[in-house]
């Protein structure tokens, strides 16, 4: 599975443990399962939207590629640990 | 602390009120806390606090800023402005419900080292380093979402003044390798046309002159190099009086 795969798997993992928490970013806020959804479809949404979940994803590409840690439970909760 | 506290917060803030509050106190740090963009920072969802038509209210002061967006464009001409220290972020500041208590940390440490008298230069550092931290901290806890929104946070929070403002202009990337990063910032597009027109008409004028006159350095120098000088000199004090390289 490549590694967008890994971490959109991983975070609706996360999203369905608290559906109800959420993520603001800037005037917008989601719910993490709805933040979860746009993660793996974002053909549908607004410019602003898309570009928002564009940079997060951008961002957990940079710290899965980079942070030990990070990619560890990424991997794990994915199920994709070796 | 000893410091002396003008709070003008708890409800929509109108841009007369923070005028106000600014023109007498000239040292006065400004801190904001609420929603911005590129340019602006606002007081309510229909008024803008401080823009780029009174950006000159932040100079020769510090500011502290949680808001979206400002040090794109606010915090850049601010900087040019001679604003002594701009903290902010270049892009929208994000947080999550599950870990207010980590952004809020986050975002009040930089005016708390502040206040413990380290310059803005470690505060910037510190404040990254306490962000690697948290991150490290809602990953062990499998808040992966926080996570991300708290690097993300680090990476879009700069302070102008323990570094300049970043640009991708070679003609302003140019003007700083020439002047240095305060008055590379001043210098407007119409300072700088204006100085790649001169430069340029001097050295076409004084190039057809070494073709066309037999004996272009002689003594006595010819009146052309009266002319020039003159023009020069006319062109400093024109430069000087509007302050495009004068801080």
């Amino acid at each position: 599975m490549d590694e967008k795969k890994i971490l959109i798997k991983a975070l609706k993992l996360e999203a369905q443990h608290k559906p109800n928490e959420r993520i603001y970013v800037g005037f917008k806020s989601f719910t993490y399962k709805e933040f979860a959804c746009m993660l793996e479809n974002n053909s549908r949404l607004d410019k602003e939207t898309k570009k928002v979940v564009d940079n997060f994803l951008k961002q957990a590409l940079k710290m899965f590629r980079e942070n030990h840690e990070f990619r560890n439970k990424m991997m794990t909760l994915a199920g994709e640990s070796r | 602390m000893g410091c002396k506290v003008f709070d003008i917060s708890g409800g929509p803030v109108t841009r007369k009120e923070v005028e106000e509050a600014l023109k007498p106190n000239p040292n006065a740090l400004f801190i904001f806390y609420n929603h911005g963009s590129s340019d602006c920072l606002w007081g309510s969802v229909t008024e803008k606090l401080i823009d780029l038509q009174n950006v000159k209210l932040l100079s020769n002061r510090e500011v502290y800023t949680v808001a979206c967006l400002s040090a794109k464009k606010l915090g850049s001409k601010a900087y040019a402005e001679g604003c002594i220290a701009y903290w902010g972020y270049t892009a929208e500041f994000t947080f999550s419900t599950e870990a207010i208590k980590e952004f809020q940390q986050f975002a009040n440490c930089g005016i708390k080292f502040k206040l413990e008298r380290k310059s803005w230069s470690e505060c910037l550092k510190l404040a990254k380093e306490l962000a690697k931290q948290l991150a490290s901290k809602l990953t062990r806890e499998g808040k992966y979402f926080s996570a991300v929104l708290m690097e993300h946070d680090s990476e879009v929070l700069v302070c102008y003044n323990a570094h300049p403002p970043e640009t991708k202009c070679p003609l302003r990337k140019l003007a700083i390798k020439l002047f240095g990063p305060r008055r590379g910032w001043k210098i407007s597009v119409k300072n700088s046309l204006s100085f790649l027109l001169f430069g340029f008409g001097l050295g076409i004028a004084i190039h057809d002159f070494f073709i066309e006159c037999p004996s272009p350095l002689r003594i006595p120098p010819h009146s052309f190099w009266y002319g020039i000088t003159l023009i020069l000199v006319a062109f400093i004090i024109a430069n000087l009086n509007s302050h495009s390289l004068v801080s």
